[in-house]
């Protein structure tokens, strides 16, 4: 960072976007210096076709599609090759070899951002074409490596802002406290909330039964775990950038308060819902071709989103999951439109509403974490309190209440294997802090920190807490930024480092 | 506020909190490593050691260059008195007991390569159970940087540059630091200088919850998990590539290798939890295991066995068949539960094991090759004596075995 300010200052941004790039590249082949064979080779050739569509000097939209067919099989044989093998195995009773091929960090994003900047220069949204920002443009370190899925048309011009407005120390401040908000979240909240999540969810797949108890605290622990590891990286991600004089695009915005689940995908994952929108959705036709063809789109989108996630169809049954969510979702809207006029109803049904949207998401979010179908349906009968409801020996008044409940409630010492006392208060906390408190975004909301919030924050303004620059909020953060590096001691992965 | 005023208010205030930190956790020291300050009502007391013992004990047997060193699990950390005059004598000075509550053979194989690595360690004691040898036991590398043999000089600069941040940069430490300050109570004072734990504080608890009660729990977690997590209650000593007596052999082999003295024991635990052993069909295999232990130590080290001894304390002896007070506040005086032995009992075992002029000749007994088959008939003669006269006992043990085993049969861990 220190070389990019001093070279944007004596040599200008060109010069200091080259370094920036260089260092970039370097970061990336840190992990593995071979992969870098690949990311150069995919800039080369992507780069060098979306010139060639744009100029439309062959065949534009055949080469497009080559271009994305490309990056698509790129991404099948180092993502999918292994998945395929296998399930040909399953479903024909073959036995051949899997391959065991490493996962290149972070290919799941570039090559979404690539295809989007084929189809981009097909239809001509992109006005100005250079090897080094394209380059910048697919390595740009704070979302290289886990989102958000940026558009070149969109990170390009961030970045020649700042010719005309230039570095600033608001940079810095906001960057920094932003980044330190996030890091918090990632390596304080998440990598606490989960400790009963690998333990849970490990038993599972050893076939051990899990009780009710037990797999409500292992599910919402997980649910509350992700929440904040990919919010924290979101954040971290917009706070480095930000650090650079550049914004990205929201990418996070509190989902765990959606009323439906319409509202929760325009809160979670925001660009890749976008990417998904605009180069699928759209291409497989939409909603132009009447309601059923609208659901089938909405539904084989959602699929396909699930695979993204993961090489498993644990994933795929998650996608196909909020497929039919976004389906039941629609169709309830178009049951229900004519009561919008009853203010009642909408009272009535809006903490209901809440409620629902809430329940699905957590609970579909066991296919997410499970490592198989098996296991992930041990732990919705778990759930289901199939496997028994245990409460541990000498919780009388607890017991007394859940049996007037008519809950099957036993004493047993296995009732605390994996979620105790501790484990619950940390969930009332971190349940608290999700639903009640604002976020980033609505934090930081005067200081404008990522492109495409204008709309979420109009509707969800910010209320109390508001970021300044004063002596109270610099303790604050420097405060964040001592415990998250006091945690960094512990060992932790950010989860979406898994695509 | 300005920006850039805010920018460096940020980074200052952080580099202070940092130093502070740091310092703090160096002074405080709550893990007893460092020792640059020990006052009185300050930080004498390390309130906060005990559920951090993995992380200090390498520590602190690399900087205190032990002669002595007693490695094993709860029931070394809690029975053997460091301070022996026997073994004193016999092993040279300082001692130190570098024990860990659930410690499995891995574990106890890796501080022993760290101790002889870093330090001149010249006679080792080592605590060997039924639990350790288990292949459906989990098992795993000790979980904080240790030294090893084949360690580069880069290898050795990250371990103690990772162990240097553990202990002066991580919540844990810096949360024990304050519990340490705010903890000074001679009630919280658990863990002697020399790494045993408070014979005191430990009798005080026991008293307090009363013998009976403590028994039972110690019974039914052994029988539930302890021996074996399968639901069958499955026991083997080899699963895939997981060999338990192989870690046995590395332990040998670095003993031998370095001329350390090395003494392996088994423990005397209570009648009671050898009934359930019983009970649970394990008996076969606690004999198989000694008989394994004797032929492992004939193959490493062949005729000669100077330098290494295995002792076996287990049986129906007097110490063993010491009566359960029912009642709380009433104390025993050989152990504290089913499985754990008082300091008392340990010293016996010390003097036993180090000859000294009073040891109890009756008590323990060295095993061989030569001598192993009489030694397992003799304690199953014994167990036939016991159980003829203590019917009613036995069949209460053996009742409470089976509904243990049942209900983990449901419940348990399905080990495929």
């Amino acid at each position: 960072m220190l070389g990019y300010w001093l070279i944007h200052r004596w040599r200008g941004l060109e010069t200091a976007m080259v370094w920036l790039t260089l260092c970039s590249l370097f970061y990336y082949g840190w992990w593995n210096p071979i992969y870098l064979i690949l990311i150069c080779s995919l800039m080369l050739v992507n780069y060098g076709a979306g010139l060639l569509i744009y100029q439309r000097r062959f065949a534009p939209k055949l080469l497009m599609i080559a271009g994305v067919t490309f990056n698509l099989s790129v991404l099948g044989y180092f993502k999918y090759m292994d998945f395929f093998i296998a399930t040909t195995n399953d479903v024909a009773g073959t036995h051949f070899n899997l391959m065991h091929i490493v996962l290149p960090l972070g290919i799941s994003f570039f090559t979404f951002q690539k295809i989007a900047f084929l189809v981009d220069s097909y239809h001509r949204k992109i006005e100005h074409y250079s090897f080094v920002h394209y380059c910048l443009f697919v390595t740009f370190f704070p979302q290289l490596i886990a989102g958000p899925i940026v558009h070149y048309r969109e990170l390009m011009p961030e970045f020649l802002r700042i010719r005309q407005n230039g570095l600033t120390a608001r940079h810095l401040a906001v960057g920094l406290s932003i980044f330190a908000i996030g890091l918090f979240k990632k390596s304080v909240i998440a990598d606490n909330v989960s400790a009963p999540v690998g333990p849970v969810f490990n038993a599972m797949a050893q076939g051990v039964h899990i009780s009710f108890f037990e797999a409500w605290g292992g599910l919402l622990a997980y649910t509350a775990q992700l929440y904040f590891d990919f919010s924290g990286y979101s954040d971290m991600a917009i706070g480095l950038a930000m650090l650079f004089g550049v914004r990205l695009p929201l990418n996070f915005f509190s989902p765990y308060k959606s009323r439906n689940i319409l509202d929760f995908w325009q809160r979670w994952h925001i660009t890749l819902s976008r990417f998904l929108r605009e180069y699928l959705y759209f291409a497989l036709g939409g909603n132009r071709k009447g309601q059923f063809a609208r659901y089938r789109n909405l539904f084989l989108t959602m699929l396909i989103g699930g695979l993204w996630h993961g090489a498993a169809w644990n994933f795929v049954f998650w996608g196909g999951l909020h497929g039919a969510f976004l389906v039941v979702c629609h169709g309830w809207t178009a049951l229900v439109g004519g009561y919008k006029n009853c203010p009642r109803f909408g009272q009535f049904m809006k903490p209901v509403a809440y409620a629902i949207t809430f329940f699905c998401i957590a609970v579909s979010m066991t296919f997410f974490r499970a490592d198989s179908m098996p296991s992930a349906m041990l732990m919705i009968k778990g759930l289901c309190g199939l496997h028994g409801v245990y409460i541990f020996d000498g919780e009388n008044t607890f017991h007394h209440w859940l049996t007037l409940l008519g809950l099957p409630v036993e004493f047993s010492p296995y009732a605390i294997r994996y979620v105790d006392k501790d484990v619950l208060n940390n969930l009332i906390m971190v349940y608290i802090i999700i639903w009640f408190m604002p976020n980033n975004a609505q934090i930081f909301a005067a200081e404008h920190p990522a492109i495409s919030q204008g709309e979420l924050l109009r509707a969800n303004p910010a209320r109390r807490i508001k970021w300044q620059a004063n002596w109270r909020w610099a303790v604050c953060i420097a405060l964040m930024l001592l415990v998250s590096l006091l945690n960094l001691n512990n060992v932790s992965e950010f989860l979406y480092f898994r695509f | 506020m300005q920006y850039r005023s805010y920018f460096i208010a940020v980074l200052f205030a952080l580099a202070v909190l940092v130093a502070g930190v740091v310092l703090t956790n160096w002074l405080v020291d709550p893990l007893d490593i460092y020792r640059v300050v020990r006052k009185d009502h300050v930080n004498r007391v390390k309130s906060a050691y005990i559920p951090y013992a993995r992380l200090a004990k390498p520590s602190q047997i690399e900087r205190g260059h032990y002669q002595r060193l007693a490695i094993g699990s709860s029931r070394m950390l809690m029975g053997i008195p460091v301070a022996n005059a026997a073994w004193a004598a016999a092993g040279g000075e300082p001692g130190f007991n570098a024990s860990i509550q659930g410690a499995d053979l891995r574990q106890i194989r890796d501080l022993f390569e760290h101790a002889v690595v870093t330090g001149n360690v010249k006679s080792v004691l080592i605590d060997v159970d039924l639990f350790m040898f288990n292949a459906w036991v989990p098992s795993g590398e000790y979980p904080y940087p240790v030294a090893t043999f084949s360690e580069t000089e880069q290898e050795r600069f990250v371990r103690e540059r990772d162990t240097a941040l553990s202990l002066l940069f991580s919540p844990g430490i810096t949360l024990a630091s304050i519990q340490t300050l705010r903890r000074q109570d001679e009630k919280y004072d658990k863990v002697m200088i020399d790494g045993t734990t408070n014979p005191e504080h430990e009798m005080q608890h026991v008293l307090e919850d009363g013998y009976e009660v403590r028994f039972r729990q110690f019974e039914d977690r052994m029988v539930r998990t302890g021996w074996s997590p399968c639901s069958d209650n499955r026991y083997v000593f080899i699963k895939g590539n997981v060999d338990k007596m192989q870690v046995f052999r590395d332990i040998l082999q670095i003993a031998k290798q370095h001329n350390v003295d090395v003494k392996f024991f088994i423990s005397p635990v209570h009648v009671r939890l050898l009934e359930m052993i019983h009970a649970a069909d394990l008996w076969d295999d606690y004999e198989l295991m000694k008989r394994k232990l004797v032929a492992e130590i004939a193959g490493v080290y062949g005729a000669d066995t100077q330098g290494v001894e295995l002792w076996d304390f287990s049986g129906y002896h007097h110490y063993a068949q010491e009566a359960v007070p029912q009642q709380p506040n009433v104390a025993m005086q050989w152990y504290l539960d089913s499985s754990h032995f008082s300091q008392a009992l340990g010293h016996k075992m010390l003097e036993r094991m180090f000859a000294a002029p009073d040891a109890e000749l009756s008590f323990g007994v060295q095993l061989r090759p030569d001598n192993i088959d009489a030694v397992l008939q003799m304690e199953r003669e014994q167990q036939v004596e016991w159980q003829a006269g203590n019917a009613e006992l036995s069949r209460d043990l053996h009742k409470r075995t089976a509904a243990i085993l049942k209900d983990k049969k449901i419940n348990g861990t399905v080990c495929k």
